[in-house]
């Protein structure tokens, strides 16, 4: 038997990949199947927020209401008549002298508490969508590690990060939409003409490369807040340097995630699509199928208002789920 | 159901609308009003309506719960509760500790604090019929009111206003108009 000579380069075992496609699918589907309680965290991230207030109305003192507004009613009733009495009033006059007979301070009052209505709305909004991702997050982390995930236990988790998690979702993307703002600016003010053109494309392509950039540091960012409870700047920092390393993989995860996000939105869309089509196509030649397609059209539109509320839960349970088998994998390899 | 047969009731449109205004700055925009059961649960442990029928709102060990948690629960919980249709509402009756979604995201709990469900059972139909009865009302004012014959006055003047229209169309005065013109009315 043959030695191996000593000076004979040592064979180069190709590098193990961090992750594989088939892996990191297989997983998450394991885990969308086991633990169906991350699929409300996965739709509440991707609900919209709609104020659900309920106010217990009081009953009031009519008397008292009644001298509120018994005030101007004295000189309301010459303005009306006035306005009626006037042949070339016009009807914009008439309903606006309506709105005109009420106190200017309550239009100042209502305008003051619509404000501070949808400053509401939206902070409360910024909290409910970064709480949904935390606990979304931290429920992938309990079950990656095997246990059970619970609402009250992950809920719980989720608070401590829901901080630092609006703060590396929205302040990247203001400095961002305002750089592309600027940029506008720019382009619209530019004196440099056919420069001007050229530059237009070349920025396009800058920011969308910019914008990939910080969705895909936002996405290690996130898990790193949550895993190892770090400061949103900080986080993102490292996101952004692992980001660095591992793009072009990223690059690929991200839009075979893409794809399959599509493929199921349109295979759930596309029934209703082809029985709107049928129904419109057939109506003229047989009013029965016609109207029987438009019959299942409408059910099917039931199916997808209910149905695309849960997918898109699932989908995003799944899509993250990925990106934390991901993480768990390079945990800790690429930090500076 | 009040204010509303309150502005239907006014005698001109004018004081229709001012009530309207009023009504919105003091209960429909208003915040206080809007996340009303935030501090009515932290003040009282509980809204108007667990107030009447002896629940309160507690922690899981009892203690009352914090601010946060109460806006929380209120704000963010409820919203998370309404997902699939308002599953997380339907929950609390297979939940062995009747947590719905939204107490579950906060830890809290529902308690019977006072037996009062006769109270809230008599305040359930009296605002029921109070409601019919007010309803009745509102109907009766839209139908038949003061504002009805100010509302046709104002939609003559649009007619008037609008003379290719006025020229082709036959204009219509209801009959409740007739007797009694506006002096300054030109027609």
């Amino acid at each position: 038997m043959a030695d191996t000579p000593k000076n004979a380069p040592e064979e180069q075992t190709s590098a193990k990949p961090d992750w594989t496609i088939n892996e990191l699918y297989r997983n998450s589907w394991l885990i969308l199947k086991k633990h169906k309680v991350l699929w409300l965290f996965g739709m509440a991230m991707g609900a919209g927020y709609s104020s659900n207030s309920s106010s217990n109305f009081d009953q009031q003192d009519t008397e008292t209401l009644q001298n509120l507004f018994r005030n101007g009613q004295e000189s309301s009733g010459q303005d009306l008549s006035m306005v009626l009495g006037t042949a070339t009033s016009s009807f914009a006059e008439s309903f606006g002298a309506l709105f005109a007979a009420v106190p200017p301070y309550i239009y100042v009052i209502g305008a003051i508490e619509i404000f501070m209505l949808i400053v509401a709305g939206i902070v409360i909004s910024i909290i409910y969508h970064s709480w949904a991702e935390a606990g979304l997050l931290e429920g992938l982390q309990t079950a990656i590690a095997g246990g059970t995930v619970s609402i009250r236990e992950t809920s719980e988790k989720a608070y401590r990060s829901i901080q630092d998690i609006a703060w590396v979702r929205i302040i990247p993307m203001l400095f961002f939409f305002l750089a592309v703002f600027l940029f506008v600016i720019v382009i619209f003010f530019s004196f440099m003409g056919p420069f001007g053109m050229l530059l237009m494309p070349l920025g396009v392509l800058f920011f969308f490369v910019i914008f990939i950039f910080i969705n895909f540091s936002q996405i290690w960012a996130v898990r790193k807040v949550v895993t190892e409870h770090i400061p949103a700047k900080q986080a993102l920092r490292e996101g952004y340097y692992i980001t660095q390393k591992k793009f072009w993989p990223m690059l690929g995860l991200g839009i075979l995630n893409t794809i399959l996000g599509i493929v199921l939105m349109v295979a759930l869309f596309a029934p209703l699509f082809g029985f709107l089509l049928g129904g419109i196509l057939t109506i003229e030649n047989d009013a029965v199928l016609g109207v029987t397609m438009f019959i299942a059209a409408g059910l099917f539109s039931l199916l997808f208002i209910f149905g695309s509320e849960i997918l898109t839960g699932i989908i995003n349970v799944f899509k993250n789920s990925v990106w934390s088998l991901a993480y768990k994998n390079i945990k800790g390899k690429y930090d500076k | 159901m009040i204010f509303v047969l309150l502005i239907v009731s006014q005698s001109s449109l004018v004081d229709a609308v001012l009530v309207f205004a009023i009504y919105l700055i003091t209960f429909a925009l208003n915040p206080l009003i809007v996340y009303n059961t935030i501090f009515l649960t932290h003040y009282f442990g509980g809204s108007f309506g667990k107030l009447v029928t002896g629940l309160a709102v507690v922690d899981e060990k009892g203690a009352p719960l914090t601010l946060n948690r109460i806006a929380f629960r209120q704000a963010i919980g409820y919203t998370f509760a309404w997902l699939v249709f308002g599953l997380g509402f339907a929950a609390i009756i297979k939940d062995p500790k009747k947590q719905g979604w939204h107490d579950k995201t906060v830890g809290s709990l529902v308690v019977v604090k006072q037996n009062l469900w006769p109270l809230g059972l008599i305040m359930c139909i009296v605002s029921l019929i109070g409601s019919a009865y007010l309803g009745n009302r509102v109907w009766q004012a839209v139908t038949t009111g003061p504002l009805t014959r100010d509302a046709q006055v104002i939609m003559i003047i649009k007619q008037l206003t609008e003379p290719a229209k006025a020229d082709k169309e036959e204009l219509i005065v209801p009959k409740n108009l007739l007797p009694t013109p506006t002096p300054l009315l030109e027609i």
